[in-house]
């Protein structure tokens, strides 16, 4: 009778279901290819690779018989390249003064100073002593290093003397936000905790530090604002070296022929 | 009758479905293209630097050197730990292994280190004689 279901009716359906799966298939997944692209954080990765250029740098490293010694620091190079500290840059003032303020000179570095460094970059650099840093003193070579050829060239017409100059007017000297923001800091303790100050905060930040060094030290607002006031700075990239606790383990040498341990940490600031 | 009547139903039906198919793929020629982004922040050469910088301490090298014929002494391996989790930042774990023999665990069963590093070390073979080992060094950060 018409409408029986037949056993042949039921093999054409299940051919019917077939061929449409079969089709299905040919037109999507059949043809559907899976193209992976690895893309490196360049930014990123030029901090870390200006890291481990600076370590081989002769203008840091110590030499002996005429053989440069890489990943060992000589520190009496160290001082007078950098501006040393000797509590940590705990004081909120002292950091002010020294890595912000763009008229204070000591640890402020052109090409002529030392022939590192990126085009449209500011590159921040700590090297700690971790063998001399404690509740009661934290040794800390800090520099920043400029994209000019020579100091007399870092104005206040640069933009980045500027945008610098600007970020040191805003400064609060509230500690409280960075650490408080990077939620990594109370974790980490020990040493690192009693280090206090930018450098605990910068070193303490884990994962919870988002935006970084600068803008957990300034409100997004105010360093929007500083850009603006700069003129030619667009885009502010500021690297999560410092944040994240990169960097390289170092020896430091002094002269008396004493090896600590150390390490640098080097951050920057990039525009377009 | 039914299964006769069918056979040529199917044919047709089975060579219409593959004119179709590929007459659609030629015409398109088309591929469904998905993009998988893998974003890499390369890795610092962190390992090999700190276990370089751990051996240049005064005695430490010469004490892994020579850790097959003397045990390290607690002493030295405590100093050795100390030093680590300084510049480490307290890692989870690390391990310092020699060839096949580990020196070295703090806490015990650090595996799956993220973190590695081998270098090759001096030890002393025979009379005024060195050979050349490798030395492992492994750990997990903290986060």
């Amino acid at each position: 009778m018409k409408g029986d279901i037949t056993f042949f009716t039921v093999v054409e359906g299940l051919l019917v279901v077939g061929i449409v799966a079969y089709l299905v298939y040919l037109t999507v997944y059949a043809r559907m290819i899976v193209q992976t692209i690895v893309e490196e954080e360049n930014r990123e990765r030029n901090a870390l690779n200006f890291a481990n250029a600076l370590i081989s740098h002769e203008k840091i490293v110590y030499e002996k018989e005429g053989v440069r010694y890489r990943g060992i620091l000589n520190a009496s190079k160290l001082d007078k390249l950098f501006h040393k500290s000797n509590d940590g840059l705990r004081n909120p003032e002292e950091f002010k003064n020294v890595i912000l303020n763009p008229l204070h000179k000591s640890g402020k570095l052109s090409r002529e100073q030392i022939d590192l460094g990126y085009s449209q970059t500011v590159n921040i650099i700590h090297i700690i002593d971790f063998d001399r840093c404690n509740e009661r003193e934290c040794v800390v070579w800090s520099g920043v290093i400029l994209p000019v050829n020579t100091l007399n060239d870092y104005t206040q017409d640069h933009p980045v003397y500027k945008f610098f100059d600007c970020l040191t007017r805003s400064f609060d000297g509230n500690w409280l936000r960075p650490t408080a923001t990077c939620a990594g800091f109370a974790a980490t303790g020990g040493v690192i905790g009693s280090l206090g100050g930018p450098i605990g905060a910068l070193i303490g930040a884990g994962a919870g530090c988002l935006f970084g060094f600068l803008s957990n030290l300034f409100s997004i607002a105010e360093v929007q604002v500083c850009m603006d006031r700069s003129g030619d700075i667009k885009n502010l990239y500021i690297s999560e070296t410092i944040t994240k606790r990169q960097g390289l383990p170092v020896n430091i040498i002094y002269d008396d022929g004493t090896i600590h341990k150390g390490r640098v940490i080097v951050g920057f600031i990039a525009w377009l | 009758m039914k299964a006769v009547a069918f056979l040529p139903i199917l044919l047709i039906f089975i060579a219409a479905s593959g004119a179709t198919i590929g007459t659609f793929l030629i015409l398109t020629n088309q591929k469904n293209l998905v993009k998988v982004y893998i974003n890499i922040i390369y890795n610092t050469n962190e390992p090999y630097r700190e276990i370089l910088s751990t051996l240049f301490l005064s005695g430490v090298y010469r004490t892994i050197s020579i850790s097959d014929y003397y045990e390290i002494e607690e002493d030295m391996k405590k100093f050795i730990i100390n030093e680590i989790d300084k510049t480490l930042f307290k890692p989870k774990c690390f391990r310092i292994m020699k060839e096949e023999k580990i020196l070295i665990e703090n806490p015990t069963e650090c595996k799956n280190a993220d973190y590695n590093a081998k270098i090759p070390i001096f030890t002393p073979y025979n009379k005024n004689k060195n050979k050349v080992e490798d030395l492992y060094f492994s750990y997990i950060r903290s986060e």
